[in-house]
């Protein structure tokens, strides 16, 4: 047919400590057709190869975030990457680094979600609602406009070296999220959030490394953001 | 007491990095650029006279060892866990610094 890209070889990522303590790779050849996403090759695996094969996934659309993972090195969303965009014939793709495995590709991202929880991500009111929505104007908008299109992969944190060696680290996509809310001209938990990530835990634990901004699969900053969130907490702390 | 956020250490770290980095250009400069003639011993001999290289000489000295060794104990802090270790880590810090510090400020003043 023309539009099959041929056949395409994929190591994948075993473990299941039920079954054995260790973890291993097993290889697949699976046949590729243009417009085939890496989530479609590993449901074409899972539905013809080998059903016991788990990784998350939900949406198809990019839009919920569950089917982060690393492939060929760098973490992307399964349902997003084209197979046609990789570079060689065989695709490697590993669980995301940095959170607890659970089995073969899906991790435990419980820590990821309890950071998330810490900065409170929600909009925070002390003065009476209004009886119509919050108007913002769009400027004010436009300076969260990319936070608030993250769509917590937990992409960005698992590619920070800092959050490999200290899980106590709020991380970026946290620390993102603490952004989008300190910065929404809205809020009114300001001063509350801002306490919580000026922490050595919080964002004086990032070392500007810059593996957050090009791991996220929505290319968003959050870097960008931690160092806004930096500069906010400096004037308060001096 | 204020909580020991990290944030004043941050700060430093920058204003002293932009410091050394206008001072490295105005060593660079004489070092490298002015000829070879500047560098010869009685050049440096004469130049130590004058108590505001003295001065440019010290300061660069103290930034760039509290810049170099805060950098050193951020990353102990980084991946270092056990605190007793951190504690030998900050001792041999202190100890290296000084003693560097030392060799600097008795070099420059009796040069
Ligand atoms: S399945 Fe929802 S983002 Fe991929």
């Amino acid at each position: 047919m023309a539009d099959t890209l041929g056949l395409y070889t994929f190591k994948i990522f075993r473990y299941n400590p039920d079954k054995d303590p260790k973890s291993r790779y097993d290889t697949f050849a699976v046949e590729v057709r243009q417009g085939m996403t890496i989530l479609d090759c590993l449901q074409k695996i899972k539905g013809s190869l080998d059903g016991t094969l788990s990784f998350r996934r939900s949406c198809r659309s990019a839009i919920c975030g569950s089917c982060a993972m690393n492939i060929n090195g760098k973490n992307d969303l399964a349902c997003h990457l084209q197979v046609s965009r990789l570079r060689g014939r065989t695709i490697t793709i590993n669980p995301l680094p940095g959170y607890p495995l659970i089995k073969d590709l899906v991790v435990d991202m419980g820590e990821f979600y309890r950071h998330i929880a810490a900065v409170m991500p929600w909009l925070v009111r002390r003065s009476p609602c209004p009886d119509r929505e919050l108007l913002q104007f769009p400027a004010d908008r436009d300076r969260i406009d990319s936070a608030v299109n993250c769509i917590l992969c937990g992409s960005c944190t698992s590619s920070c070296p800092q959050f490999w060696f200290n899980p106590r680290y709020l991380g970026p996509a946290a620390l993102l999220k603490a952004y989008r809310f300190i910065f929404d001209s809205r809020d009114e938990g300001r001063d509350e959030r801002l306490a919580i990530v000026d922490d050595r835990y919080g964002v004086w634990r990032c070392r500007t490394v810059f593996n957050c901004d090009e791991a996220c699969p929505k290319k968003l900053h959050p870097n960008e953001a931690i160092a806004g969130l930096k500069i906010e907490a400096l004037k308060r702390s001096v | 007491m204020a909580r020991q956020t990290g944030s004043i250490g941050w700060f430093l770290q920058r204003l002293s990095g932009g410091l050394i980095f206008a001072l490295i250009l105005v060593h660079f400069s004489l070092m490298h650029y002015m000829g070879p003639e500047k560098r010869l011993y009685a050049d440096v001999v004469r130049r130590f006279q004058n108590p505001l290289w003295k001065s440019f000489d010290l300061v660069f000295l103290t930034l760039c060892l509290c810049h170099g060794w805060y950098g050193v104990w951020e990353i102990v802090g980084d991946y270092v866990r056990s605190d007793s270790l951190k504690i030998l880590a900050l001792i041999l810090i202190v100890i290296a610094a000084a003693g560097l510090f030392s060799i600097g400020l008795v070099t420059v003043l009796t040069f």
